[in-house]
């Protein structure tokens, strides 16, 4: 299934900006960053179940907020991007 | 829910650095991030040329079996890294029996030879059926018949040279043919007349032994994926280092992955002849640019569908060496009926 996660980290303190970098570590074995806090995400249930479950731990849940949505695929009829396209494409070839 | 698809990561850029971080593999050159993708998503991880992997990731990448090879630039594999071996001991102690038997032994040549000849029946038939002259259709009609008659003359071979002597005969009418289903423009600058090898002497030489290289690579990991030893083969006589077992599996899939990939990739000019190189000696070799094309219809291949005629379901491509290998322990293990070669209908 394929899932965007957004998340939001209260950054003024140095413990918030801990736990930003250990949000988007963690997302990071997940999906692909397409934006500052937007990951997009291909996972079988197992991974999902995972990563919620992570972030979870990560976060506090009086000031950051996490938003996972799940969505049909990340294909071109289904989004559209203006300006820098960061993403990979999930289901061409991987080759650099 | 349908289980994500697994992919393969090519890197192929001189001096480009494969590293992981907690979950992510990243790509880096001269310091620059390149690439950068969860390890979950990848099945295994190809380096071509001038490429390194940190140790970090091969330990990493053999504790979880995701396969990492090596491979030059004009192709040739150099090492892969696999996990601890799996599989079943008494499996590979059948194999090694089969091996040395000579009815068994002869049951899955004929098998696999069989699969092979009626694979490139049906490439010619259906590819000459988009060809624009009748005398190139006419070629590969010839051609395909004379590989019928030789497929009669397989269920009475009764000795393993005279299965061997078949697949030779078999393969040279088959490749002197395939310069039909090329189109003909595309003919005219490419100098293909028939296989050669080692090292390839034209451009569609060398897109089949790459191509080849990398159907090996994945033949060997679907084997020591369901347990068998890649070395020990039937058609394919035992040499050190010779990965016989592998080399027969890719047999009946040469055709309907790697031959067709080619003739699309010529037909359809993904590939110009400005994307080789002629290296000292005479060898003719894949440029960067001519990778990637090559690397892109693998990977479109791999993904298409085709209904497997015995399981009765859709796989992919990419998934048919797996069935297969799982087909071959079965034969290998049980008494009765010997190796169903996996039969494409064009």
């Amino acid at each position: 299934m394929y899932y965007i996660v957004t998340y939001d980290v209260a950054t003024d303190t140095r413990e918030g900006q801990r736990r930003l970098r250990r949000v988007a570590q963690a997302c990071e074995g997940y999906g692909q960053r397409v934006q500052k806090s937007v990951f997009e995400c291909v996972l079988d249930e197992l991974r999902y179940v995972e990563l919620v479950h992570r972030l979870g731990a990560i976060i506090r849940r009086d000031e950051d907020s996490v938003r996972i949505y799940r969505t049909q695929d990340f294909t071109k009829s289904s989004l559209l991007v203006l300006g820098r396209n960061l993403g990979l494409d999930l289901n061409g070839p991987w080759t650099v | 829910m349908p289980p994500v698809m697994l992919k393969t990561l090519f890197v192929q850029r001189d001096g480009a650095v494969v590293r992981i971080h907690q979950d992510t593999v990243l790509v880096t050159l001269e310091g620059e991030t390149l690439l950068r993708v969860p390890l979950h998503m990848i099945e295994s991880i190809v380096g071509i040329g001038r490429v390194s992997f940190t140790s970090p990731l091969l330990e990493r990448c053999a504790a979880d079996g995701r396969s990492v090879v090596r491979m030059t630039r004009g192709g040739r594999f150099l090492y892969r890294i696999e996990g601890r071996l799996s599989g079943n001991v008494l499996l590979r102690a059948a194999q090694y029996e089969a091996a040395r038997s000579p009815e068994k032994s002869l049951a899955i040549m004929r098998a696999i030879v069989a699969g092979k000849v009626h694979n490139q029946r049906q490439l010619l038939l259906k590819a000459s059926r988009d060809l624009a002259d009748p005398a190139d259709r006419a070629a590969a009609r010839a051609a395909a018949d004379d590989l019928a008659r030789e497929l009669r003359k397989l269920p009475s071979a009764s000795h393993p040279d005279e299965v061997r002597g078949i697949e030779g005969v078999t393969a040279r009418r088959y490749f002197a043919a395939l310069r039909h289903l090329l189109v003909s423009s595309v003919r005219e600058v490419l100098t293909f007349d028939g296989r050669n090898r080692r090292p390839p002497r034209d451009p569609v030489n060398a897109v089949l032994s790459f191509l080849y290289t990398m159907l090996t690579r994945d033949a060997e990991s679907a084997l020591l994926g369901v347990g068998l030893d890649p070395q020990i083969g039937f058609l394919h006589t035992l040499r050190p280092g010779r990965p016989s077992l592998a080399l027969d599996l890719i047999e009946e899939m040469r055709p309907i992955l790697a031959d067709r990939v080619m003739l699309s990739l010529f037909n359809r000019r993904q590939l110009q002849p400005s994307d080789f190189e002629v290296l000292p000696g005479g060898a003719i070799e894949l440029g960067e640019a001519g990778r990637r094309a090559v690397f892109a219809e693998w990977d479109r291949r791999k993904q298409a569908e085709i209904e497997h005629p015995l399981l009765k379901q859709p796989v992919t491509y990419g998934r048919l060496l797996d069935v297969q290998a799982r087909m071959l322990a079965r034969a290998i293990r049980s008494q009765g009926p010997g190796y169903t070669p996996f039969l494409y209908r064009g």
